[in-house]
C-alpha cells in the first residue's frame, strides 16, 4: 500500500515537473517568436568545385539546385524583395557559374533576361544582366538568338547605352544560324536609325534587301520596304528613293 | 569429393528472404514514392523546363535513396549475422567461406539490380516523352553502382566490427568515388604547393584503386541524351572489374578470419 502511494507521488510529480517545462518551453517561445531570418542578399558565389560537392559531382544536379535558388532568391519564408535590393554583381557571377554547369540549358538566361532584366530605372545593375545573356547566347544556334536579342534590348532602353547595344546587335546579326529571323538580323540597322546614322542604316537595309531578298517572306519583304521608306528616309527622301515608289 | 559451387542458390534464397523479411524493397518503394513526390512539386516550381527539373531532381534523390537503402540493410544484416553467430553456424555446414562470400554478394547484387530498375522504371514514368537512350545508359549505370556499393558495403561490413564504423566507411567511399574526379581536376591544374607533392601522388594512388563513380548516373543524360564518352561497354566493365576487385579483397579477408 505504501509502495503503491509512493510510486503515485513520484508519478504525479513528474506530470507537475513535465508541465512546468512545456509552460518554460512556451514562455521561451514566445520570447523569440517575432525574431525571424534576415535577407542578406545574394550569397557569395563557390567555386565550380565547390558547386559540384554539393551535388555529389553531378553537374546537371547542381544547375538545376541552384537554378530554382536563384529563381527562389529573396522571396522565400513570405517575402518578397524589391528587385532593386539585390546585388546584381553578385547574381552575376552566379550566372556565370549556372553557365559553366550547363552552357545548354535555357533556364538560367530565361530567369536572368526576363525576370531579373524587369528591373526599370537602374541602368548599372543591368549591365550584369546584359553580359551574362551576351555569354548565355554563345554561338546564337537553335533559340540560344533570342537571348541575344533581348540583350540588345536591356541594353537601349533599360541601359540607354546605344553604342553597347550596336555592339550586341551586330554581333546577334553576325549569328551563323538560318533559322533566325529577319528582324534579328536588321537589328543593326534599328540601332543606328535611333542614333541618327540613318546613312549606314539605309545603306545596310538596302543590302539586306540585295542579298536575302530571294529568301524572305513578301510579308517580310514589305516591312522592311516600310521601315526604309517611313523609319530611315525623310518623306521628302522617299519620293525621290526608286525603291519606294512603287511602295503605298 | 565434390567441389561446392561457387555461389549456392540457397543461400542466395536466404539473402533475399532477409531482405523481404525487413521489409527493405518495399521500404525503398515507399521512400522512392516520397522522393519522387517532392521532385515534382519542387520541379514544378521552374518557371520553364518543369519536365527537366522533375527528371534530375527525381534521379538525384533516386540514386542516393538506393544506395542509403541498400548499404545501410547490408551493413546491419552482416553485422546482425556475425553476432548472432549466424556465419558461424552456416561454415560449420557443409558452405566453404568462399561460397558464403559470393553467395551474399549474388543475393545482394540481385536486389541492387531490382532497385535499380524499378527506379529507373519510376524516373521514365514520369516523363515518358523526355525518354531517350539516355534514360536506358542512366538505367544501367545506376544498376552497376548499385552493385559495386553492395560489394563495397560487404566488403566494409565483413572487416569492420561496428555496423556504425562500416556504415560511415561505405557512405564515405560513396562520396571520395564521386568527388575523384574534382580531386583529380584540381591535381591536373597544376595550381598546388611544392609541399603537397606527396599529398598529390597519395592521392593519385587511392584513386587508381576507386571506381570512377561521378562517371555513372549522370543525370545530364536524361536531358540531353547519352554522353559520346561514356558508354555502356565502359559501365559494365566498371561494374564487373572493381566488383571483382572489392570481393577478392572480401575473401582474402574471410580466409584468413579465425573463428
Amino acid at each position: 500500500m505504501l509502495r503503491v502511494s509512493q510510486h503515485n507521488a513520484a508519478l504525479a510529480s513528474l506530470f507537475v515537473l513535465f508541465t512546468l517545462s512545456i509552460a518554460l518551453n512556451i514562455a521561451l517561445w514566445s520570447s523569440v517568436r517575432s525574431i525571424q531570418t534576415r535577407w542578406s542578399n545574394v550569397p557569395p558565389t563557390p567555386g565550380l568545385s565547390g558547386a559540384l560537392w554539393s551535388s555529389l559531382g553531378d553537374p546537371q544536379l547542381a544547375y538545376r539546385g541552384y537554378g530554382l535558388m536563384i529563381q527562389n532568391m529573396g522571396d522565400t519564408g513570405g517575402r518578397i524583395i524589391n528587385l532593386g535590393e539585390y546585388d546584381y554583381n553578385a547574381l552575376g557571377r552566379w550566372f556565370r557559374l549556372q553557365h559553366q554547369l550547363d552552357p545548354h540549358s535555357s533556364f538560367t538566361p530565361f530567369v536572368a533576361g526576363y525576370f531579373f532584366g524587369g528591373l526599370r530605372s537602374r541602368p548599372e545593375k543591368i549591365a550584369a544582366i546584359v553580359d551574362y545573356l551576351e555569354l548565355a547566347a554563345g554561338d546564337g544556334s537553335g533559340e540560344k538568338w533570342r537571348f541575344m536579342s533581348h540583350a540588345v534590348f536591356l541594353a537601349r532602353y533599360r541601359m540607354n547605352d546605344m553604342n553597347r547595344a550596336l555592339e550586341l546587335a551586330q554581333k546577334l546579326a553576325a549569328y551563323d544560324n538560318p533559322d533566325m529571323a529577319v528582324w534579328a538580323r536588321q537589328m543593326p540597322i534599328f540601332i543606328l536609325t535611333a542614333q541618327g546614322e540613318r546613312q549606314a542604316a539605309y545603306e545596310m537595309m538596302v543590302n539586306l534587301l540585295k542579298t536575302e531578298g530571294a529568301n524572305l517572306h513578301p510579308n517580310e519583304v514589305n516591312a522592311t520596304l516600310a521601315y526604309i521608306c517611313e523609319q530611315i528616309l525623310s518623306p521628302e527622301e522617299a519620293a525621290l528613293d526608286p525603291l519606294c515608289k512603287d511602295y503605298k | 569429393m565434390k567441389s561446392l559451387p561457387l555461389i549456392g542458390p540457397s543461400l542466395v534464397g536466404y539473402v533475399i528472404t532477409a531482405a523481404i523479411r525487413d521489409k527493405l524493397i518495399i521500404g525503398i518503394c515507399v521512400l522512392l514514392a516520397a522522393a519522387v513526390s517532392l521532385s515534382v512539386f519542387l520541379g514544378s516550381a521552374a518557371i520553364t523546363e518543369q519536365d527537366q527539373f522533375v527528371a534530375v531532381f527525381s534521379a538525384g534523390s533516386v540514386r542516393i535513396l538506393n544506395i542509403v537503402g541498400l548499404v545501410l540493410f547490408i551493413v546491419f544484416f552482416i553485422r546482425r549475422s556475425f553476432e548472432t553467430r549466424d556465419i558461424e553456424f552456416m561454415l560449420s555446414r557443409p558452405v566453404g567461406r568462399t561460397q558464403l562470400v559470393l553467395s551474399y554478394a549474388a543475393g545482394f547484387s540481385l536486389i541492387a539490380t531490382l532497385m535499380g530498375v524499378i527506379s529507373g522504371l519510376c524516373i521514365m514514368a514520369l516523363s515518358p516523352h523526355l525518354v531517350s537512350g539516355g534514360h536506358a545508359l542512366w538505367i544501367l549505370s545506376l544498376v552497376v553502382e548499385n552493385v559495386i556499393m553492395v560489394n563495397v558495403a560487404l566488403f566494409f561490413s565483413m572487416i569492420l566490427t561496428s555496423a556504425a564504423s562500416c556504415t560511415f566507411a561505405t557512405f564515405g567511399f560513396y562520396v571520395l568515388a564521386r568527388m575523384m574526379s574534382q580531386i583529380l581536376g584540381i591535381i591536373d591544374s597544376g595550381k598546388n604547393a611544392v609541399d603537397l607533392k606527396i599529398l598529390e601522388m597519395i592521392m593519385q594512388a587511392i584513386s587508381s584503386v576507386m571506381p570512377r563513380l561521378d562517371l555513372l548516373t549522370q543525370t545530364s543524360w536524361l536531358v540531353y541524351g547519352p554522353d559520346e564518352n561514356i558508354g555502356p561497354a565502359f559501365i559494365l566493365m566498371q561494374g564487373i572489374i572493381y566488383s571483382s576487385l572489392i570481393l577478392l579483397a572480401a575473401l582474402i579477408d574471410m580466409r584468413r578470419r579465425q573463428f
